[in-house]
């Protein structure tokens, strides 16, 4: 950590702010000065070339007041703002403001009158953006398209558009002490808590940090659980997610320079739902519901139970079945722990590189690993026909997974499991389940647990669980009183 | 975050808290004693002594809301014998925690595991109850909550698939009334309804005031253990026979070893009924131990740390490993009764009596 800079930038009347900032921005070539004398007045615009918009500045500022200057009359030095046909014009007097805002691409304008010296800010920014399009890794089958963007102002625009509510609330906050980044807090009033609120708040001013670059980045650091490999907020790049979120009575926190938008608090119910299980009747909804949380399970559990069956407990398996299966295990040099394990490292290393390569690439490894490795494993015999498929079943669950947080959360809980099932079958995978579900139950996303409707049961939530039932028309929910 | 004071989340810890041992060996015991088809009345008589004792306890708590026994027993009867008293039940707590885990781990290292050590199947389930405990009774409670609807639909199912082979005969005679036995076995049967003391405990976390409210709870979940105790007895019968019930150590698992449905996936049912099971020893041994480690903390008034916790589970461990074999650990169970009979109505009685007559004498 380095050690925060001395507050030595005070706005000293005597040296002319021009010189500060120019001190401050250590002479970069992109910091411009452009003076004006209008009427008895000296005026100094200040912004940074690349990331302001030079037509406006042109159009909004400069014309403006070179024509006041040839009308021939005075212009006092407090009547700036008038003559400047921009809807937004403050002025600043914090020197600090005055660079956050350079930063941001505002011009500066510097008015100066013998030892009066006045600064205000105008908006002329114009970043370098992408237009909302659809997040990918989290694909809809038919929910709106549009995905957040690096852009903050967008980014707040976009869930403006999605929740005509004047209760939308934004309130905003800086954090990062040599890098600054702008942190938006978004909820509804009325339905949110006060105290959910006041936490997220309290969370955030507590974060000190020299820089932050990405909401992943943030959320880790609005974490409280250190240890836990669940996720504490969920992180999404889909406006409408965090429009459902909002009306739930829930928090988005929005950073700067990310598309990533955190929701709090998070519940493992909320990571197994998408969108789409509303955009349709209910009856196939729900079937899809329950389908997410048996692919979780299954993801989770299934290569332990295979293990746990074949090498403690054969006797459980239907006679027919078992026989078929040691014949298939005939000739595999490992015990099928090694196996299972060899298999998932190699799935995991395939998933990892399939990630990481340009898609066309990707696909090809999909491929050469699903079929050319898997295919000679088995006929090389060193990895039974079974277990193949029980990896790769479990991997296509896990795939199926809604939100890439959680299943990257069940992919490591699957292996303490399999280790445990390892070692002491059924049992032990039993005992794997309490201690991992004690950590469940003991975890809080901002004073909610984790697993709210399960753990304490509330029968009323029930109904939008592992189901979503119908939508009742003109019946009121009062979901933030619950 | 318990504003509402609901009453269901204290009917789900004394149900799971309650169903433990009993469903597997109880059938057995009671065969023993009472020897007769419908031996399954003294499950209702038990219930209806237990009941009525939980009523007694009910009448010392409500004296001192949100006070636990541990709390109240030093100033109702003087610091020393009152310190006394929590250490009886400690040691009853810790006591019966054994037990049950013992039983739990030979029927494990019978059906499961035959060739693990008794010491790593024990050891293991105390290290993962030591977490839970160490989390606090508000995450005990809600653990409870999660496990709740799985353990009866277990319980459902089973039920389900093992009407299809009860044979009627078994059961009859229905009411040849031989009242004296069935008395008898009431003692027996009494004993598998131990759990519901633990509002003594429960007391320090949700406040018992009123008479409507606790009758109400303690009905519902000695009823539903009742009801589901009565279920298993005439499944346990009505398969088994009163002369086969005598001699099999486990019944209730061997009753569902019966199930078979061919073509179906799982051929057979005993692995489901075994992970149901292990579940309600888990949330048992979890109450046990929380009431031990806080009765343990009160009485030597310190926090609830992690040395006092580890004390507690070895000592469970290691009074879990004394019976050599499962022939002493059933007859060690009558020395448990007579624990039980001092905690669970020696000491809440004489509490009561002291404070009545304290309270009158003043």
């Amino acid at each position: 950590m380095r050690i925060r800079r001395s507050n030595s930038n005070k706005p000293n009347p005597q040296s002319a702010v021009e010189d500060q900032i120019k001190l401050a921005f250590h002479d970069s070539i992109d910091l411009q000065f452009k003076k004006l004398k209008v009427a008895s007045l000296d005026i100094t615009l200040v912004f940074l070339k690349d990331i302001s918009d030079p037509m406006t500045i042109q159009k909004a500022i400069i014309s403006p007041l070179l024509s006041a200057s040839e009308g021939g009359g005075p212009v006092q030095i407090d009547g700036i703002p008038e003559l400047l046909p921009i809807a937004s014009i403050e002025e600043v007097t914090d020197f600090n403001l005055i660079t956050a805002h350079l930063m941001d691409g505002f011009t500066i304008i510097i008015v100066k009158h013998g030892h009066i010296q006045n600064a205000y800010v105008v908006d002329t920014t114009k970043f370098i953006k992408r237009t909302p399009d659809e997040p990918v890794n989290e694909p809809t089958i038919s929910g709106s398209r549009d995905g957040f963007i690096e852009c903050i102002q967008d980014n707040k625009a976009l869930l403006r558009m999605h929740l005509k509510s004047k209760d939308l609330i934004f309130e905003k906050f800086t954090i990062g002490t040599d890098v600054i980044t702008y942190i938006y807090v978004a909820y509804l009033k009325g339905r949110t808590k006060e105290t959910l609120v006041q936490e997220v708040r309290d969370r955030i001013s507590s974060v000190k940090v020299d820089y932050v670059t990405d909401g992943g980045i943030l959320e880790q650091l609005l974490e409280r659980n250190k240890f836990s490999v669940f996720p504490e907020l969920t992180a999404t790049q889909h406006p409408t997610k965090v429009a459902n979120a909002l009306l739930e009575g829930r928090v988005s926190i929005l950073t700067d320079g990310s598309p990533t938008t955190l929701i709090a608090p998070t519940t493992l119910n909320m990571l197994l739902q998408t969108p789409d299980d509303y955009y349709f009747k209910w009856i196939p909804a729900s079937l899809i519901r329950l389908l997410s949380y048996i692919t979780a399970l299954i993801s989770v559990l299934l290569p332990a139970t295979y293990i746990s069956l074949v090498s403690f407990q054969h006797g459980l398996i239907p006679t027919s079945l078992a026989v078929s299966l040691s014949k298939t295990r005939e000739g595999v040099p490992f015990p099928s722990v090694i196996e299972a394990f060899l298999m998932e490292f190699t799935i995991e290393i395939l998933r990892e590189a399939g990630v990481r390569l340009p898609k066309p690439i990707g696909s090809t490894v999909s491929i050469v690993g699903a079929i050319v490795i898997g295919e000679t494993a088995v006929s090389s015999g060193i990895v039974s026909p079974m277990m193949v498929m029980v990896i790769s079943f479990t991997a296509i669950c896990s795939f199926a997974i809604p939100n890439y947080q959680l299943s990257l959360a069940l992919r490591t809980i699957r292996f303490f499991i399999l280790f445990s099932a390892a070692m002491l079958g059924i049992y032990g995978m039993l005992i794997a389940i309490f201690i991992v579900t004690t950590h469940l139950v003991k975890l809080r996303s901002f004073s909610t647990p984790f697993l709210e409707p399960f753990a304490p049961i509330n029968l009323k939530q029930w109904k939008d669980s592992f189901v979503r039932l119908y939508f009742r028309a003109g019946a009121k929910e009062d979901k933030a009183n619950e | 975050m318990n504003e509402k004071q609901s009453s269901l989340p204290i009917i789900i810890f004394l149900i799971s808290t309650i169903i433990g041992v009993g469903i597997v060996t109880l059938p057995r015991q009671t065969a023993l004693i009472v020897g007769q088809p419908n031996m399954w009345v003294s499950v209702i008589f038990g219930a209806i002594i237990a009941f009525l004792n939980a009523l007694l306890i009910f009448m010392l708590i409500k004296r001192y809301p949100k006070q636990t026994l541990f709390d109240f027993a030093p100033e109702v009867i003087g610091k020393w014998i009152g310190k006394l008293f929590s250490l009886v039940f400690v040691a009853y707590a810790i006591s019966i925690s054994a037990f049950i885990i013992r039983t739990m781990s030979e029927i494990v290292n019978y059906y499961l595991l035959d060739r693990t050590p008794k010491v790593v199947v024990l050891a293991v389930l105390i290290l993962s109850c030591m977490y839970l405990v160490s989390c606090g009774l508000t995450n005990i409670v809600m653990f409870f909550q999660l496990y709740f609807p799985i353990i009866l639909a277990m319980f459902f199912l089973l039920t389900i698939l093992s009407i299809k082979s009860i044979e009627p005969t078994n059961l009859r005679p229905i009411f040849v009334n031989d009242g004296f036995a069935l008395l008898k076995g009431t003692n027996t049967t009494f004993f598998s309804f131990v759990g519901y003391e633990l509002i003594m405990v429960l007391s320090g976390y949700q406040s018992f005031t009123k008479w409507r409210s606790m009758t109400k709870i303690l009905g519902i979940s000695l009823g539903a253990v009742c009801i589901i105790y009565v279920l298993f007895f005439i499944l346990n019968i009505g398969i088994l026979s009163i002369g086969e019930l005598k001699v099999i150590t486990f019944p209730t698992i061997e009753m569902a070893k019966t199930i078979e449905y061919q073509g179906f996936f799982f051929e057979r049912f005993e692995l489901l009924f075994l992970f149901g099971w292990i579940i309600t020893i888990f949330t048992t041994l979890t109450a046990y131990y929380y009431s031990a480690l806080l009765g343990i903390c009160k009485t030597i008034n310190c926090k609830r740390n992690i040395f006092v916790n580890i004390f507690v589970g070895a000592l469970i461990l290691s009074l879990s490993l004394v019976p050599t074999g499962i022939t002493e650990l059933f007859s060690s169970s009558t020395y448990l009764n007579n624990l039980s009979y001092a905690a669970l109505i020696g000491v809440p009685f004489i509490l009561l009596v002291v404070s009545v007559t304290k309270e009158k004498f003043q």
